[in-house]
C-alpha cells in the first residue's frame, strides 16, 4: 500500500466514526428530539479538520480517486450536518425541511457512486457508507 | 548578577500565538528545547474553557473552529494594556472571543465556563500558557520546576513587563528574570559566538514570526549585551503572506471557472491551509502545487505557484520588513556596515527573498541562521536561566540591559521638551543636564518631568513634577543641575540640586505613576512623526519668543543704568520705552501672534536701540544667554 493511500486509509477510519455519530443525531433529529448547537459546529469541525488532512495528502492515479472520494464524502456528511442544523433551530418548517432532505439525498448518492470503484476492492467501511444512507431514507 | 537560585530553572518564550520552552543541559553544554506531550516542540498559546474543562495548548487550539467564542488567543497582544487603547480596539474586532472593559479600564475576557460566564485578564490566560510550559518542563526533567526566565519584546513597557511576571506567579513559578526577545535569541547566538567576543560586536536581530515583526540592534562587549534600538510591526507575518496567496488563487478560481469562493469560509479554510503549505514548500523549492478536490460547488482546483510569483505577491511586505531595519539602525546609530552579525528568528524568516534582501541591504554579510528561528528565543531564556541558578556553574558572566522606548526630559522655556535620556537609550543610565532660570528672583524652579518624542513638551506623557527652592537671583544666574536616573528595574529617579544653598529634591516614577503602554509609546512615536512639521514650526516660534524677550531683558538692564539713560535723547528714550511696551505686549499675547511678527518686531526694535546708543557711541553687546545648557 503507498505512502498516500495509507494516509487516506487512516482518515477513512476517522470519518467512518463521525459517520456514525452524523447518523445519530440524523436519527434524533428525525423523531423530532433538539440537538445542542454545539454537537453540530464540533461534528462539522472535526469532519473539517479531516478534510484538511485529506488536502494535505499528496496523491496520484489510484490514490487520488481514493482520496477524491472521500473528500466528497466528507463534504456530504458537513452538508447534511448543515441541514440537519437548520432543521434543529428550525423546526416548525416541515415542507422546507423535507425539500433539503432531498437535495442532501443526491448528493449522497453521487458519493457513494465515487467512492465505490476503489473502496470496495480496498476496503469495507465504504459499505458502511451506503448503510448510513440507507437509514437516513 | 549578585542571585542565585535553587532548583532547575527554565527558559519560556511566551508568545503571541505559540510558546517554547528550553532548560540548560550541563553536561551537553546546549540548551535543550522540551517536547509537550504532542510531541510538539512549539505549544500553541492557546486557552479554552468548555462545558467539563478547561484546555491549554494544542488541546485548546484544536477545538477553536468548533468554539470560536470560549478559546482565548493573542492574550499577550492584551496584556498590561488599556481597554481603550486604540491597538486593543482594533484587535477586538478581529478576536472571536468577548473583551469587555473591566476595572481601572483594564481589558477582560470573558467566556463560558462549565455553564457559567466568568472573565479573566490576560495575566490570568498567560499565566495559565505557563503552567501549562512548566508542566511540559517537569515532565521531561520528573522534578518540579519553580524558576523561570520569561521573555518579552523589546519594546514592552513597566506594565506589560509587570504583567508578564504577575502572570508567572499565577502560574506559580518565580520569575527570576524577565528578559527581551532579542536578547534572548542574541544570547543564544552569543553563546557560540563567545570565543571571539572579547571585542564590541554589533549584533542585528531579525524576528519575522507568524504575525509580529520585530528587529532589534544589539552590542556585546566584554559579556554586557546592549539593546541600542528597537522597531517593528505589530502585525505584519506569515498568516499575511498566506493571505496575499489566498487572494492569489481566489482570483485565479474565479478567471478559470467564474466562480467567486471568496465568500465560502469552509472552502476558503481550505485554499488557506493548501496556501500555508505551498509557502513552506516554497521556502527550499521553487515551485509548489495547489491540488484541492471539490473546492467549490464540487469543482476541483489544480494550479501552481512559483517562488517568483509569491515574492512578486509579497514584495511591498519583505521591503517594508527592510525599510524597518533600516529605520532600526538609524535609530541605533550604528552603520550597517559595522553590524558583525545579523540573526535571523521566527518562522517566516526562512523565506528565500527576505534572506536575500537582508544579504544584499547588509552587503552579502553572512546570515545566522543554525539555530531554529523558531526556538532560539527560548534557547537564549534557558541560556539565561541557568547563568542565574547555582547548580549549573556555568563560567558564562553576561550582563544584559534594555533601553528607553521614549526619550526623557523637562521642559523648558515656552513648553519646549529639553531631551535629556534619548530614546533607545541603555538602560541602567544616569545623565544630568544643567538648567537656569529665565526670570529675576525667582524663588523655584519648577521641574516637569515628560516622556515622549514631541518637542513641545505639554504634547509628551507628563510623568511627574516638583518645585526646587532657588536663592533670589538675576534670571540666568543659578544653575541647578537636574540628574534623570533609570535603574535596572527601569524606575526612573529624577533629582534636581542647587549647588550654593545646597536645596536638593527628587521624584521616584515607576509604572504605576501613569508609564505609557506600548499602543501608546507606538502612538505617540508615530504622532511625533506626523507633527515634525508642526513642532518644528513651533519650535521656531519658541525661539523667537525667547529671543525676543532675551533682546528686551537686555534692553530693560540698560535702560535702569542711569549713566546710559542720562545720555539717551528724550526722543529715543520715548521710542525706546514704547517699543519696549510694545514687546513685552506682543509676548503677552503670543499665543495670537505669528512667528513672524516676533522676529519681525526683534529687528524693528534692534535698529531703535541701536541707532540710538550708537548716538551715544556705546555699544552692548548682546550676551547668549538661555535657559537650557
Amino acid at each position: 500500500m503507498s505512502k498516500a493511500i495509507e494516509a487516506i486509509t487512516g482518515v477513512r477510519a476517522e470519518v467512518d466514526k463521525l459517520s456514525d455519530r452524523v447518523s445519530v443525531l440524523e436519527v434524533a433529529i428525525n423523531a423530532g428530539d433538539k440537538a445542542s448547537e454545539k454537537e453540530f459546529l464540533l461534528l462539522t469541525e472535526l469532519l473539517m479538520k479531516q478534510l484538511l488532512k485529506l488536502d494535505g495528502i499528496e496523491a496520484e492515479g489510484e490514490a487520488k480517486l481514493q482520496r477524491k472520494a472521500e473528500v466528497r464524502r466528507v463534504q456530504g456528511l458537513v452538508d447534511m450536518l448543515d441541514s440537519l442544523k437548520a432543521r434543529n433551530s428550525n423546526p416548525s418548517g416541515q415542507s422546507g425541511s423535507a425539500a433539503t432532505g432531498t437535495t442532501h439525498w443526491e448528493t449522497f448518492d453521487t458519493v457513494t457512486e465515487d467512492s465505490n470503484d476503489p473502496s470496495s476492492a480496498t476496503t469495507p467501511s465504504s459499505t458502511k457508507v451506503s448503510q448510513d444512507w440507507e437509514r437516513f431514507d | 548578577m549578585a542571585k542565585k537560585y535553587k532548583g532547575p530553572a527554565i527558559g519560556i518564550d511566551l508568545g503571541t500565538t505559540y510558546s517554547c520552552v528550553a532548560v540548560w543541559h550541563g553536561q551537553n553544554n546546549r540548551a535543550e528545547i522540551i517536547h509537550n506531550d504532542q510531541g510538539n516542540r512549539t505549544t500553541p498559546s492557546f486557552v479554552a474553557f468548555t462545558d467539563s474543562q478547561r484546555l491549554i495548548g494544542d488541546a485548546a487550539k484544536n477545538q477553536a473552529a468548533s468554539n470560536p467564542a470560549n478559546t482565548i488567543f493573542d492574550a499577550k497582544r492584551l496584556i498590561g494594556r488599556k481597554y481603550s487603547d486604540p491597538v486593543i480596539q482594533n484587535d477586538i474586532q478581529l478576536w472571536p472571543f468577548k473583551v469587555v472593559a473591566g476595572k481601572d479600564d483594564k481589558p477582560e475576557i470573558t467566556v463560558k465556563y462549565k455553564g457559567k460566564e466568568k472573565c479573566f485578564c490576560a495575566e490570568e490566560i498567560s499565566s495559565m500558557v505557563l503552567t501549562k510550559m512548566r508542566e511540559i518542563a517537569e515532565k521531561f526533567l520528573g522534578s518540579t520546576v519553580e524558576n523561570a526566565v520569561v521573555t518579552v519584546p523589546a519594546y514592552f513597557n513597566d506594565s506589560q513587563r509587570k504583567a508578564t511576571k504577575d502572570a508567572g506567579a499565577i502560574a506559580g513559578l518565580n520569575v527570576i528574570r524577565i528578559i527581551n526577545e532579542p536578547t534572548a535569541a542574541a544570547l543564544a547566538y552569543g553563546l557560540q559566538k563567545r570565543a571571539n567576543c572579547v571585542e564590541e560586536r554589533n549584533i542585528f536581530i531579525f524576528d519575522l514570526g507568524g504575525g509580529t515583526f520585530d528587529v532589534s540592534v544589539l552590542t556585546i562587549k566584554n559579556n554586557l549585551f546592549d539593546v541600542k534600538a528597537t522597531a517593528g510591526d505589530t502585525h505584519l507575518g506569515g498568516e499575511d503572506f498566506d493571505n496575499r496567496m489566498v487572494d492569489h488563487f481566489v482570483k485565479e478560481f474565479k478567471k478559470k471557472h467564474n466562480k467567486d469562493l471568496s465568500g465560502n469560509p469552509r472552502a476558503l479554510r481550505r485554499l488557506r491551509s493548501a496556501c500555508e503549505r505551498a509557502k513552506r514548500t516554497l521556502s527550499f523549492d521553487t515551485e509548489a502545487t495547489i491540488d484541492i478536490d471539490a473546492l467549490f460547488e464540487g469543482i476541483d482546483f489544480q494550479s501552481a505557484i512559483t517562488r517568483a510569483k509569491f515574492e512578486q505577491l509579497n514584495l511591498d511586505l519583505f521591503e517594508k520588513c527592510i525599510k524597518t531595519v533600516e529605520s532600526c539602525l538609524i535609530d541605533s546609530q550604528i552603520n550597517k556596515i559595522s553590524v558583525d552579525d545579523i540573526v535571523l528568528v521566527g518562522g517566516s524568516s526562512r523565506i528565500p527573498k527576505i534572506q536575500q534582501l537582508l544579504q544584499d541591504f547588509f552587503m552579502w554579510k553572512e546570515l545566522c541562521f543554525s539555530i531554529n528561528p523558531d526556538e532560539a528565543v527560548a534557547y537564549g531564556a534557558a541560556v539565561q536561566a541557568s547563568l542565574l541558578c547555582e547548580d549549573k556553574g556555568s563560567s558564562l558572566n553576561l550582563v544584559l540591559r534594555d533601553v528607553t522606548p521614549l526619550s526623557l526630559g523637562k521642559s523648558i522655556r515656552g513648553d519646549a521638551m529639553s531631551v535629556v535620556i534619548p530614546r533607545n537609550t541603555s538602560v541602567p543610565v544616569k545623565r544630568t543636564k544643567v538648567f537656569v532660570t529665565t526670570k529675576d528672583d525667582k524663588s523655584f524652579m519648577s521641574v516637569k518631568v515628560y516622556e515622549g518624542e514631541r518637542l513641545k513638551a505639554s504634547e509628551n506623557n507628563l510623568l511627574g513634577k516638583f518645585n526646587l527652592s532657588i536663592p533670589p537671583a538675576p534670571r540666568g544666574d543659578i544653575p541647578v543641575k537636574v540628574c534623570f536616573c533609570i535603574d535596572v528595574d527601569g524606575i526612573l529617579n529624577v533629582s534636581a540640586n542647587e549647588e550654593t544653598s545646597g536645596n536638593e529634591k527628587d521624584i521616584s516614577i515607576t509604572s504605576e505613576k501613569g508609564r505609557l503602554s506600548t499602543a501608546e509609546i507606538e502612538r505617540m512615536i508615530q504622532e511625533a512623526e506626523n507633527f515634525k512639521v508642526e513642532d518644528m514650526k513651533f519650535m521656531k516660534k519658541v525661539k523667537a519668543v525667547n529671543d525676543l524677550d532675551d533682546y528686551l531683558y537686555n534692553m530693560r538692564k540698560v535702560m535702569k543704568d542711569d549713566s546710559v539713560t542720562s545720555m539717551l535723547k528724550p526722543i529715543d528714550k520715548m521710542k525706546i520705552n514704547s517699543a519696549m511696551m510694545k514687546g513685552k505686549q506682543l509676548i503677552d499675547s503670543k499665543q495670537d501672534q505669528e512667528t513672524f511678527t516676533f522676529v519681525d518686531f526683534q529687528k524693528e526694535l534692534e535698529n531703535i536701540f541701536e541707532s540710538a546708543m550708537k548716538k551715544i557711541n556705546r555699544g552692548y553687546s548682546d550676551e547668549e544667554s538661555d535657559s537650557d545648557s
